[in-house]
């Protein structure tokens, strides 16, 4: 599991952040010292650090500085500034990253794994394959399969996306705000008809493996698996 | 009393001269009956010598009295040659010490305020970054989805307080480059993710890979993001947002049309100005007036032209010149 050391001296965001990242399998520590970063960091190793600028006693360019003259590993700067000086300052001082407040979260994981994968070569030992189970239901989230007992059928990454979707939060219903963020790609983004395509296309799957679920609109809100009476 | 007694001393001067010197000239030339006409002449010359002599010592006082004074320093008058000339000199001097440390007491009170705005406003960030946070991680739940929906709008307008503050600074740090406008665009598009989807509009990109444009990439995003924003916040639900460009002759032109309540042709002339904001401000609220008055500001500054089509309840076109 890589490790992540988070510097930030306002406590509510950096509890919010280790309880989030930890979600991804990631090890989460948080420094509670601020005079002598270097021991803590010597203490605990870790793969990447997530580093505040406004900081008790030094700033985070100090820190970042005095951390490059014993390690390479990847440092995010997070900091309320959206400035160009700041971030050109940040970078100058040996930052890998730099992320604004308030931030979001996706993101933060985003450039987590992103810095990680270029700074240790790919993940693909780390994160195992994610497994959702419903009854008899089975789907397997990188290898895009969904099985119902002895019935399999491929997925896409967009309907694996959906579903799990459904799975993780069975049987509550699914916003249709919630279900098109999920959809929403990074360069063809949704359209009118984007969310009934694909639930279309999901319902399909499901009837070709099997009969004991099935996705049920909700009028007005959004969309919800419900078993089969 | 000394002022005026030096300024007038030339008075008192020629007043002795053409009445008692030249009263013993001519008396000495033969009486004044047989020499009025050359008397006559003699306290005209006088005169005459008199204004030249006066005329050349002050004429730049005068100068500066009739003129308007364009900038604060058109008031001075260097090299003083006169007694006048020197004590009025003096006196703009001091006036305009008097404005400068006005204006410079106002400037650093002013400086104060934007600190402490820019200061608090960063400040602000983090406890809206935590209930961000709080609110990201409990999506489930119908309230904290709520509460982001404000944490976002709330973070809006804080960062266009921010964009206002530094408005009178943008000059002092443009930087020109080369931008695909496209992936520009794209990185917009996905940072107002949320906003586009909660109004159900669509956004739709029609142009090419390979536009490139010339400005600051900064303030140029910041233009294009409050455009959309409004784009979708006076857009009817399930409609698209457009991005289009444009070849004309010289410019290339970016087209942002929506399909909503449109601007009426009462406002359209007005809604760049500061503070105004017209029918749809009054009728769905929300509005500050300040968004497109930075929006032209900044690119009064870039030097891109701004036009708007729009018709009511219909689709309104905002296009960029570059």
């Amino acid at each position: 599991m890589y490790k992540i050391m988070i510097i930030e001296d306002d406590i509510s965001i950096a509890e919010n952040l280790k309880s989030y990242i930890e979600k991804y399998n990631y090890e989460v520590f948080i420094v509670k010292e601020f005079k002598n970063i270097i021991d803590e960091f010597n203490r605990y190793k870790p793969d990447l650090i997530l580093l505040d600028v406004n900081l008790p006693v030094y700033d985070g360019f100090f820190w970042c500085r005095e951390i490059r003259n014993v390690s390479n590993l990847p440092i995010i700067f997070i900091s309320a500034r959206a400035g160009d000086l700041e971030q050109i300052y940040a970078m100058d001082n040996g930052a890998d990253d730099y992320i604004v407040k308030p931030f979001s979260l996706d993101i933060v994981i985003a450039k987590i794994n992103a810095n990680i994968r270029r700074a240790y070569g790919s993940y693909s030992n780390l994160n195992k394959e994610r497994i959702l189970k419903l009854k008899d239901l089975t789907l397997y989230c990188e290898s895009f399969l969904l099985r119902n007992r002895d019935r399999e059928v491929r997925l896409t990454k967009k309907e694996v996306e959906l579903l799990s979707l459904f799975i993780e939060n069975y049987p509550r219903v699914i916003s249709r705000e919630d279900l098109l963020r999920t959809l929403w790609d990074d360069e063809i983004f949704v359209e009118e008809n984007t969310l009934n395509v694909n639930i279309t296309r999901i319902r399909k799957r499901l009837a070709e493996v099997d009969l004991e679920f099935l996705i049920e609109s909700v009028r007005g809100v959004g969309y919800r698996l419900v078993e089969v009476e | 009393m000394k002022l005026f007694i030096k300024h007038h001393i030339s008075f008192i001067i020629l007043f002795i001269f053409v009445f008692i010197g030249l009263g013993f000239i001519i008396e000495s030339l033969g009486g004044i009956e047989n020499n009025f006409k050359y008397f006559i002449f003699l306290g005209f010359f006088q005169l005459l010598i008199f204004l030249i002599i006066r005329y050349l010592n002050n004429y730049r006082i005068y100068n500066i009295l009739s003129s308007e004074p364009k900038e604060l320093e058109d008031i001075l008058l260097d090299n003083p040659r006169s007694v006048l000339e020197e004590e009025f000199s003096r006196n703009q001097r001091e006036c305009f010490k008097l404005f400068n440390n006005k204006i410079r007491e106002l400037e650093n009170i002013q400086k104060e305020y934007k600190i402490f705005i820019d200061q608090n406003i960063h400040q602000m960030k983090t406890p809206l970054s935590v209930i961000s946070m709080i609110s990201q991680n409990n999506r489930e739940n119908g309230d904290f989805k709520k509460l982001l929906t404000q944490v976002n709008s709330l973070d809006y307008y804080l960062s266009q307080t921010l964009s206002f503050l530094r408005l009178s600074d943008i000059a002092k740090d443009i930087q020109i480059e080369k931008i695909n406008l496209r992936v520009l665009i794209v990185e917009i598009i996905n940072e107002l993710r949320d906003f586009f989807i909660l109004n159900s509009i669509y956004p739709s990109i029609n142009m090419d890979e390979s536009i490139f444009i010339f400005t600051d990439r900064k303030q140029i995003k910041n233009v294009i993001y409050q455009i959309v924003t409004n784009g979708i916040k006076y857009g009817k639900k399930n409609s698209k947002l457009d991005f289009r460009v444009e070849n004309k002759t010289e410019d290339t032109v970016l087209n942002i049309t929506n399909e909503g309540i449109g601007i009426t042709p009462s406002d359209k002339d007005r809604i760049f100005d500061i503070f105004y904001t017209g029918d749809n401000g009054r009728i769905y609220g929300e509005s500050s007036g300040v968004g497109l008055y930075i929006v032209k500001k900044t690119l009064d500054l870039l030097s891109h032209n701004i036009m708007v089509k729009s018709i009511p309840n219909g689709k309104t076109t905002f296009s960029i010149y570059f």
